[in-house]
């Protein structure tokens, strides 16, 4: 079940790549949003 | 100016916006009226940005709601007040002028209210007035005729108390009778918004606003003292730092027992391969590692919410206004240098209440420097793995000790490198703090709730969003290219985060930082805590006998001198590892010149004072 194996991983990977390009994408459309959050001003 | 778009889907045609003085409540109200969450604290400058909401009418139409930030007058003096000033005089660009104004007066600081009210009568724009926190002028021993003032003053009122549901309805309601969408005329009389206020408030009934408070008088007489005051603010600060180690074993205890059996679950139904490497090594051992540090997280906001509900932190900033001046700063910046303990991105965009634009750039350069919760884990982690559990004292902790010691480095710094910049660039004008200082509270107990549990969500979203997918993302540079047979060394030492590591450790070699700490450096740089998850990733890695997953602290403890611990420690004190606090550095000054200044400066201190922490520590072990 090898290729089971890298299958997940490779959706798991892809998504962690995803995730990471949408925020890298939406921190550089609203410079300066919280990194704890996802609101320009998470009013902490 | 910037705005924000806060759950809406599409926004109304009609425009209404609050308009009041600071700590009025209008950010209360707006939370009332549109269902949102946004920030409310008991003090002046909370908001510093216009918000946007959808709320409904009593007949359910839909209207714009903007809650601007609080303004004495339409003579604006900061930025944050010019964002209100523009909006209802029509001259912003972003934003149309709104087609009625809701004049948010505080009961129990009428007369101000009303002379912003008389401002706004002469803009012509349809008026409804809400007179807030009528049940604390009522306690105060102030009884207003609303019916009375409603007269006076030729407008629509509702008497409301923002914090629970009373005057929502009322407002609702009114807001859906046409003729309140209809501008009154106003008098030609020459009058100054001084005498009319005074005029409304005699017509009112009312010789007498803002009745004294003697709890008030005589907690600020020991509270604003210069001796005792600032003990008693040391000794806060001392004792939430206790707090936070003494009171978070139990729920940590929890959370690694949660981990570790999740950990063992999947070890033992799952085969070993790639899949298990990543769910144990890379997502539990990175992520847990984090995750465990929730509970100091909470305490921490516990007390800070608290002292903010309660009204003693603008006291502070009063208290602090002396010391601010002797290095170059007016009080002003203590709202905005707080807030950074939170995050420094709320922080600098406090700023924008900062008038004087010395003080403000001045206040942005050294807002990193003040300990954000995002080093909490860093701090915790490091702590635990080379400060003994040992009592210095009848209830003090050793380990407490040293992350109040920590956080005081930080201000120390911030303090030093405050008056460098005086030195440098000069002294700007003398500006005295003029702060409106709130009545004392008891902090509501469904507030501090709420805001733990909107902490909490923060820190699970983070944890299961950006932690997770670097971890992700690291736990396969980490694991490729897998390493041939017969490789000498642990296998991710032959993969791209182990070069890459390899490579940084000759850069960090003078300060007594390893490979692996090299390779967490990387990834820290999105958010601080994600450090602390790619050493557990990397760590679980490394060593596949040792159960990382559940206790990273006694590995590295093992494997570094203290000497590597205490010089990371120092490094996470200065260094900026958070590119979202440079971006909006960026953002509020205009240009990469301030944020690379930043940059330069902080990495450079850091730099230099974990050299000095590493040889210092180095030769007394010796």
């Amino acid at each position: 079940m090898l290729w089971l194996d890298w299958v997940a991983v490779t959706v798991i990977l892809a998504w962690a790549c995803v995730f990471l390009w949408r925020r890298w994408r939406g921190r550089k459309a609203h410079a300066g949003q919280c990194g704890h959050c996802d609101k320009a001003d998470c009013g902490q | 100016m910037s705005t924000q778009v806060i759950n809406l889907t599409r926004l109304a045609q009609r425009r209404v916006a609050l308009v009041g003085n600071p700590n009025c409540g209008k950010s209360s109200l707006f939370n009332r009226l549109t269902g949102s969450q946004q920030k409310v604290a008991n003090y002046a400058g909370v908001t510093v940005e216009m918000k946007r909401g959808l709320m409904k009418t009593a007949q359910g139409k839909s209207i714009t709601l903007l809650d601007l930030p609080g303004t004495y007058s339409l003579n604006p003096g900061a930025d944050d007040e010019a964002v209100a000033c523009q909006v209802v005089r029509g001259e912003s660009l972003q934003e149309p002028a709104p087609d009625l104004v809701v004049a948010v007066l505080d009961a129990t600081r009428l007369r101000r209210s009303l002379r912003l009210l008389s401002s706004l009568r002469g803009l012509g724009l349809p008026l409804v007035v809400v007179l807030n926190r009528i049940d604390s002028a009522q306690a105060n021993g102030l009884h207003i005729d609303v019916k009375r003032l409603e007269q006076v003053v030729g407008l629509p009122l509702v008497a409301t108390v923002a914090v629970n549901a009373q005057g929502a309805d009322p407002l609702r309601a009114v807001l859906d009778d046409p003729l309140a969408w209809v501008a009154q005329s106003v008098s030609t009389e020459p009058v100054s918004d001084d005498e009319q206020s005074q005029r409304w408030m005699l017509a009112a009934g009312l010789e007498q606003d803002e009745p004294v408070d003697d709890w008030s008088l005589k907690f600020d007489a020991v509270l604003l003292h210069p001796v005792w005051g600032s003990l008693i603010l040391v000794s806060c600060l001392f004792l939430i730092f206790q707090a936070v180690f003494a009171g978070a074993q139990a729920p940590m205890d929890a959370v690694k027992a949660a981990v570790a059996w999740l950990s063992e679950l999947l070890a033992q139904t799952l085969p070993g391969g790639l899949l298990q490497s990543l769910l144990i090594d890379g997502v539990l051992a990175g992520v847990g590692s984090v995750l465990v540090f929730l509970p100091q997280i909470l305490i921490l906001f516990f007390f800070i919410l608290v002292l903010e509900e309660s009204g003693y932190l603008p006291r502070a900033a009063l208290l602090l206004d002396r010391m601010m001046g002797s290095i170059g700063l007016s009080g002003r910046s203590f709202i905005p240098l707080l807030s950074s303990f939170a995050c420094a991105i709320p922080g600098i965009m406090a700023t924008r209440s900062i008038a004087d634009r010395r003080d403000r750039w001045v206040t942005i350069m050294i807002a990193p420097l003040m300990t954000c919760s995002a080093r909490l884990p860093v701090y915790a982690l490091l702590i635990g793995a080379f400060i003994p559990a040992i009592a210095v004292g009848p209830g003090f902790q050793l380990q407490g000790l040293v992350l109040f010691g920590l956080y005081m480095l930080g201000i120390v710094s911030a303090i030093v490198v405050a008056t460098v910049i005086k030195l440098w660039r000069g002294a700007g004008p003398a500006a005295q703090l003029m702060m409106e200082l709130p009545d004392y509270h008891w902090p509501r107990p469904v507030d501090v709730a709420l805001g733990l549990w909107q902490r909490a969500l923060i820190f699970l979203r983070n944890v299961g969003g950006i932690i997770l997918a670097l971890t992700v993302v690291l736990w396969f540079l980490s694991s490729f290219p897998v390493a041939p047979d017969g490789f000498a060394g642990a296998p991710i030492e032959y993969s791209l985060a182990g070069r890459m590591g390899k490579v940084l450790a000759v850069v960090f070699e003078p300060i007594g930082f390893n490979w692996q700490i090299a390779v967490a450096l990387i990834p820290g740089l999105a958010a601080r805590e994600v450090a602390v998850s790619a050493l557990g990733t990397v760590y679980a890695l490394s060593d596949t006998t040792s159960a990382v997953g559940t206790a990273l602290a006694p590995v590295i403890a093992a494997q570094w001198s203290l000497a590597t611990g205490l010089s990371l420690l120092v490094w996470y004190v200065f260094a900026p590892q958070c590119m979202a606090t440079l971006a909006t550095v960026r953002r509020e000054l205009g240009g990469w010149r301030a944020p690379a200044l930043m940059a330069v400066y902080l990495f450079g201190m850091a730099y230099a004072a974990s050299w000095l922490t590493y040889r210092t520590a180095v030769h007394w072990s010796a």
